[in-house]
């Protein structure tokens, strides 16, 4: 392949950029065309999962077992009529759904989907591709070659910051319609996901806290070795924390207010038909995945098996397919076996669960989570500093994270065996209670 | 050179951008050509599940969507100075100091969680129809 990059260098201004330039575009086509291949494909496991909780079939027309109903549904979209409604705001009617989509997108981009690979193994894989030691090798101008689209050392920040965009984009979609369900659905939207921004990033920095970095890569490598490596070990309480605020991040069941079908008609997009519907059907979807791969990638040792494989020794015997093996099973099994666990979870809970009432929405946000959240931080905090008290070696030990994470467990489940013994009807429920009591009785058609 | 490999990463980003304008704007703009378009009045009015619509979306609404986004923005703010500390946590001279500090920074945090929690900020008014001072549209 080496004559290619040196033919590509002729335009690029070397072999080595053209070979860097190929990478970037080929991690992205993949990555990209995968994710939004899966897309369709995850909409129909998630209409069969329901119709299972529901005991119906569920969709079984279009190709082997339905499969091929979420494709299908796309090309209708496509040859549907797009409709702007009398008094909308155009400009930001049509920009809404690229704000939401495109961060979407961007956030995809930082998420590591496999090992850097260097040193002998990227020699091995040179050679086997035939390219030129000098340009792609250990002690060559490309040392070190990431399986991810970018990895900036901000990391974390970066998908918490691009992430938040796509707020923008819901508000702007209800607000722009001019339309009462959709300006109800922006406005919820945009308190609840600003809500529940604060707990995800508190989860977050318990992990920064015991990785000491906000590469996602120094993340991985700190949970590496088996599952008990893991950080959900280290922040069991954090996790939970983490998924409650990625399922009213990305606004599904139980905290999809902005839509609520059964009261806001469609929500933020009841006045979007056609394909500026599925954009926001699709950015979703994308963002689930995003957030799931980034909940994998924080709490369950992103590309890391749960048990460690002697891949040492399996190298020595049988060479290059090892280590090819090595480099494909974390992106191929093991990242979308994690990623579609959660995924599981974002269905199965919109088949369990109700949705909830709006001030219980914010109740839950503020009143519980927050301050879950800063105790947790609070005791990772303290017991960090307990370690490098005693260690001083710059990392924390083992025994050190397991403590932590049993302190937290034990502080959280104290504190909820506290609550449900002391459960009383809450405040809030006895107003409602007296409010609608003196309606009916001023009201003689409620009252009968 | 490093500077450079540097920059690289952020041309990503970029590239990245790209593709993202691009799977945001085809799709918006292939059904204009191939997506059939019906010329009535009616199809284009404000969806209010078949009532005629009374008077425009942009109305006031309610005074506590403002305030979360005020206390975001304290919240939100505060926890990003944060980041910082998680990542310097870990130096070694100071551990003592590090924890008090990042405990007396929650502290002060929660202070203000208490205050809006006492002043009620979030358990919004109950409103019933009947107590409800203006209608949509007026």
């Amino acid at each position: 392949m080496q004559p290619l990059f040196d033919f590509l260098g002729q335009f690029t201004g070397g072999a080595g950029n053209a070979f860097v330039i190929t990478a970037a575009i080929l991690k992205i086509a993949l990555f990209l065309g995968g994710v939004l291949t899966a897309v369709p494909f995850i909409i129909v496991f998630e209409r069969k999962i329901l119709s299972w909780i529901q005991d119906r079939p569920g969709p079984n027309r279009v190709g082997p077992f339905g499969l091929l109903q979420g494709f299908m549904d796309g090309l209708k979209l496509f040859l549907k009529e797009e409709i702007m409604p009398k008094g909308v705001d155009k400009t930001l009617f049509l920009l809404a759904p690229t704000l939401v989509v495109i961060p979407a997108f961007l956030a995809l981009c930082i998420v590591p989907f496999g090992p850097i690979i260097q040193g002998e193994h990227l020699d091995a894989l040179g050679s086997f591709l035939g390219l030129d030691p000098a340009m792609v090798g250990s002690g060559g101008e490309i040392s070190q070659v990431a399986l991810a689209v970018t990895n900036p050392n901000i990391g974390i920040l970066y998908l918490l910051a691009i992430t938040s965009v796509g707020v923008y984009g819901i508000t702007l979609a209800g607000w722009s319609s001019n339309n009462k369900w959709s300006l109800l659905g922006g406005i919820r939207a945009s308190a609840q996901m600003i809500s529940y921004e604060i707990t995800l990033s508190l989860a977050v920095i318990g992990v920064v806290l015991l990785a000491g970095s906000l590469n996602l890569y120094d993340i991985i490598e700190g949970q590496r070795g088996g599952f008990w490596h893991w950080n959900v070990v280290a922040q069991p309480v954090a996790i939970l924390l983490f998924i409650v605020a990625m399922f009213a991040e990305t606004n599904r069941l139980p905290f999809d207010l902005a839509e609520a079908e059964s009261e806001l008609t469609g929500g933020f997009h009841t006045e979007y038909s056609s394909m500026r519907f599925a954009l926001f059907f699709m950015s979703e979807y994308v963002s689930m995945i995003v957030i799931s791969a980034a909940c994998a990638t924080l709490f369950l040792g992103g590309f890391f098996g749960p048990i460690p494989l002697p891949w040492e020794t399996l190298m020595e015997q049988f060479g290059l397919v090892a280590i090819l093996a090595f480099y494909i099973v974390g992106p191929l099994v093991i990242l979308p076996a994690k990623v579609s666990f959660f995924l599981f979870l974002f269905i199965f809970a919109r088949g369990a669960l109700p949705r909830l009432r709006y001030d219980q929405l914010m109740t839950l946000g503020w009143k519980y989570m927050l301050p879950i959240g800063i105790i947790n931080l609070v005791v990772t905090a303290c017991g960090v500093a307990i370690d490098m008290a005693i260690t001083r070696d710059g990392e924390v030990a083992w025994v050190t994270k397991v403590s932590i994470g049993a302190v937290t467990l034990v502080l959280f489940l104290g504190w909820e065996l506290l609550i449900f013994s002391r459960r009383r009807r809450s405040q809030l429920s006895r107003e409602y209670r007296n409010l609608y009591r003196k309606e009916s009785s001023s009201d003689p058609a409620l009252a009968s | 050179m490093a500077g450079m490999e540097h920059f690289a990463e952020y041309g990503f980003f970029g590239a990245l951008l790209l593709a993202g304008v691009l799977l945001a704007v085809g799709p918006v703009v292939i059904p204009l050509f191939i997506s059939p378009r019906s010329r009535s009045e009616k199809s284009r009015d404000t969806y209010e599940c078949g009532m005629d619509t009374i008077g425009s979306a942009w109305v006031r609404f309610d005074l506590a969507f403002y305030l979360f986004a005020l206390i975001f923005v304290a919240f939100s703010v505060a926890v990003l100075y944060l980041f910082p500390v998680a990542l310097v946590y870990d130096d070694g001279s100071y551990l003592w100091r590090d924890f008090v500090a990042v405990a007396l920074f929650l502290g002060i945090l929660s202070l203000a969680l208490v205050y809006s929690w006492r002043r009620g900020v979030f358990s919004p008014a109950l409103r019933t129809t009947s107590q409800r001072t203006h209608r949509v549209g007026e």
